[in-house]
């Protein structure tokens, strides 16, 4: 399966990037990766987690609803369904979540550097 | 012609005699053990509702010589569906009596006959409101504190009643007060036996009036909602830690209607029923009742119980 | 006579194939009816052809609502009304919706679609009608959901559909929400004894909140929560709660398409007659308590997305 590399620019001016299978949404390559992006129905049919897709090409696994496409720009990318056919530059004016992987043993170690 | 509800739009209350020296008894019955809330009290009568009800009342308890149903209210639109109820039943030569407002405490102006079967049917528009008991301003909507631990029902369901006839009340009740039959019990003839009869349009069932055959004029049962069937195990719960006699099926799913039904009695003998959930009906013309078989009873009152019928289908007042 | 009922929804999707099972699998309806780019689906409990109707379509979101009425007339009745008030109204004839009588379309202010009819192909009650076992042959560890309960839609002036709904077509309103000026904002509106079939919040016109159907038990709905996660579905970040309106324990899920869906358990009575008891109501910095009773607040995109 091929992989391709997701480069995603936030709102506040920071970048994360993330091995994305093709076939596979962004969203849920994004989840593997520990990022929680701003998806609401995860089906195509709100819009909300529309970006901008600054460079790269996707495609989509699911169809998006028509009416949420209308007045986006012709650059905008839905990413609870997009999948990369290529490496792609993403740019949001929303702020994902960074999922802690590791919240107890970073507990612990706070708690031992406190000692 | 115009787009509105008309005729009956909600069963109102029930009203009982009791043979209870000062309603001692019953007030701390209905009050404590039940967890209804009082509301007015008059020298020989007390009222009660249910914490989620606006009104004033739901259930009115009237000391008397002896243990009776005295009637059963009905909430019309307006003043225009009183008048046009009373000419339809004079046209059907049913004496009908007027009462003046007041005549409950509370209760706006009213009529009242008897229908066949013997039973009183009180038709009023307008029933005092004291508001809700959690408030009209960002509402809790959760069970008073001084009546949890209880039952705590949130609504007057239905009642049940006992007729000679089932065929001929069940039909003047249609005809007459515009019910629909949600679930109907026929005799190996075809003809009814017993039906469940409505004319809301509740989440939770079809039946403001349930009418098994009996002696006339009798109480089979009253019956009040709760959201919820693991509620209704609980308050069996809190019913028997209080030596409330329980009736024989306990805590069933009755499929005649398909509620989740408990059914226990009060001191006086009263069979009470919490229930919840129940067959979605429409008062609508084209609608069609449910039909059991007779023969089938056992599993039509209770899906779980292998039991003999017979005392379920005592009357009790 | 008057409008008894919400009916069924009319719903766009974007993938006909996928919709069908998740109303049939994951909510449990039946399907009915099937024409060209339509699947027609009915709630166990009810005896009409459809409660929901499944449009192959490029946008999600909503087609129309049906509201059934109990009296031929009133299709006429609720035309001139709706006429008078300056919106427009279509007929359609018998069979044009699949198992459906005549019916009046009308399009309100928020520019959704009612569609008024009286008669309804009848196939009964999933059980059957005779001596019905209460339990359905295909239950999946839950009992199955009772009903089309209610919707919510959303529009840019809720208080303008609010009242042709209250004034016009004898709709109760139970609950709403005022803002300081008195602005009506939020609605909920019934024909029948339930608090709500219709419910009316802000956002852009002919939008979506969710379709709801009833649970019968809270046990039953602690058991969905459980099965829409174990299955994938998408949920509310939420899951299990209670509104603080109705007080009525809910779950929010999404359909493939990314319609809202809600499983909802609650008894609430009213009084079947428009504006006898005051409506409760609720102000605007009441809404985290009215919407998440437990939660106390409101996660941003429960109200401005829709489909």
């Amino acid at each position: 399966m091929k992989h391709w590399r997701i480069s995603l620019t936030g709102g506040e001016g920071e970048t994360v990037a993330f091995d994305c299978p093709e076939g596979v949404s962004i969203h849920a390559a994004a989840r593997t990766a520990g990022f929680r992006l701003r998806v609401a129905c995860g089906s195509g049919g709100c819009g909300i987690c529309a970006a901008e897709l600054v460079n790269g090409q996707v495609d989509y696994v699911s169809p998006i609803s028509a009416a949420k496409i209308e007045g986006c720009p012709a650059r905008a990318v839905f990413l609870c369904r997009a999948t990369p056919t290529e490496d792609c530059c993403i740019k949001t004016d929303w702020q994902w979540a960074v999922v802690d992987k590791a919240p107890l043993s970073r507990r612990m170690a706070i708690n031992q550097q406190g000692k | 012609m115009a787009i509105k509800h008309k005729g009956i739009t909600r069963i109102g209350f029930v009203r009982l005699g009791l043979k209870d020296p000062g309603l001692r008894e019953a007030k701390k019955f209905y009050t404590e053990t039940l967890g209804m809330l009082p509301t007015a009290s008059a020298p020989g009568q007390l009222q009660l509702r249910c914490w989620h009800e606006p009104y004033q009342f739901s259930l009115v308890i009237d000391e008397s010589d002896a243990h009776r149903l005295a009637e059963i209210g009905f909430q019309v639109r307006d003043d225009a569906d009183l008048e046009g109820f009373a000419a339809r039943l004079a046209q059907g030569d049913i004496q009908v009596a007027r009462h003046e407002a007041g005549d409950i405490p509370g209760l706006g102006r009213s009529i009242s006959f008897a229908i066949p079967g013997g039973q009183r049917v009180r038709l009023f528009a307008e029933l005092a409101q004291l508001g809700y008991e959690t408030g009209f301003e960002t509402p809790d909507w959760v069970t008073p504190k001084r009546v949890r631990g209880t039952p705590a029902p949130q609504f007057l369901n239905h009642v049940g009643i006992c007729v000679p006839h089932p065929k001929e009340t069940i039909a003047f009740l249609k005809e007459y007060l515009g019910f629909y039959a949600s679930e109907v019990i026929e005799d190996d003839q075809g003809d009814p036996v017993s039906a469940l009869l409505f004319r809301m349009t509740k989440n939770v069932g079809g039946q403001e009036l349930a009418v098994f055959p009996g002696a006339a004029g009798k109480l089979h049962h009253i019956a009040f909602t709760k959201d919820d069937a693991s509620d209704i195990l609980l308050d069996g719960q809190y019913l028997r830690n209080d030596g409330v006699t329980l009736d024989s099926f306990g805590p069933t799913r009755h499929p005649y209607g398909n509620t989740f039904s408990l059914h226990f009695f009060d001191p006086f003998g009263v069979r009470l029923e919490l229930c919840s959930g129940g067959r979605m009906a429409e008062p609508h013309p084209e609608f069609k009742p449910v039909i059991w078989s007779e023969s089938n009873l056992g599993t039509a009152l209770s899906y779980h119980d292998e039991l003999d019928t017979a005392p379920f289908l005592a009357a009790s007042i | 006579m008057a409008i008894i009922r919400l009916s069924y929804a009319s719903l766009n999707v974007t993938d006909l194939g996928k919709a069908e099972q998740h109303y049939a699998k994951v909510v449990g309806l039946r399907t009915t009816g099937k024409t060209e780019g339509r699947v027609y689906m009915q709630a166990p409990d009810s005896q009409d052809h459809h409660c929901l109707i499944l449009n192959e379509s490029a946008s999600a979101g909503l087609c129309h609502f049906g509201l059934k009425v109990s009296a031929p007339e009133d299709l006429q009745e609720a035309a001139d009304k709706a006429a008078a008030a300056g919106l427009k109204v279509e007929w359609l004839k018998a069979g044009d919706i699949l198992g459906q009588g005549e019916s009046v379309m009308i399009t309100l202010p928020s520019t959704h679609r009612i569609n008024l009819f009286h008669h309804s192909e009848d196939i009964g009650y999933e059980t059957g009608m005779r001596d019905p076992d209460p339990i359905l042959k295909n239950v999946d560890g839950v009992n199955p959901v009772s009903h089309l309960d209610h919707a919510l839609m959303v529009c840019s002036n809720p208080a303008e559909t609010i009242r042709f709904l209250r004034d016009e077509l004898d709709f109760n309103l139970s609950e709403c929400g005022t803002a300081p000026d008195g602005t009506l904002f939020l609605g909920f509106l019934s024909a029948g004894n339930t608090m709500h079939q219709l419910a009316v919040a802000p956002g852009p016109d002919g939008g979506l909140h969710h379709i709801a159907f009833y649970v019968y038990d809270r046990a039953d709905l602690i058991r969905r929560v459980d099965l829409l996660k174990h299955r994938g579905v998408p949920t509310l970040e939420y899951g299990l709660t209670r509104h603080g309106v109705a007080g009525v324990t809910t779950t929010y899920f999404f359909d493939p398409s990314g319609n809202r869906n809600e499983f909802q358990c609650g008894a609430y009575e009213t009084s079947g007659a428009s504006g006898r008891v005051r409506p409760i109501n609720w102000k605007p910095e009441d809404l985290g308590q009215a919407t998440f009773y437990y939660e106390g607040s409101v996660p941003e995109q429960f109200y401005t997305v829709v489909s």
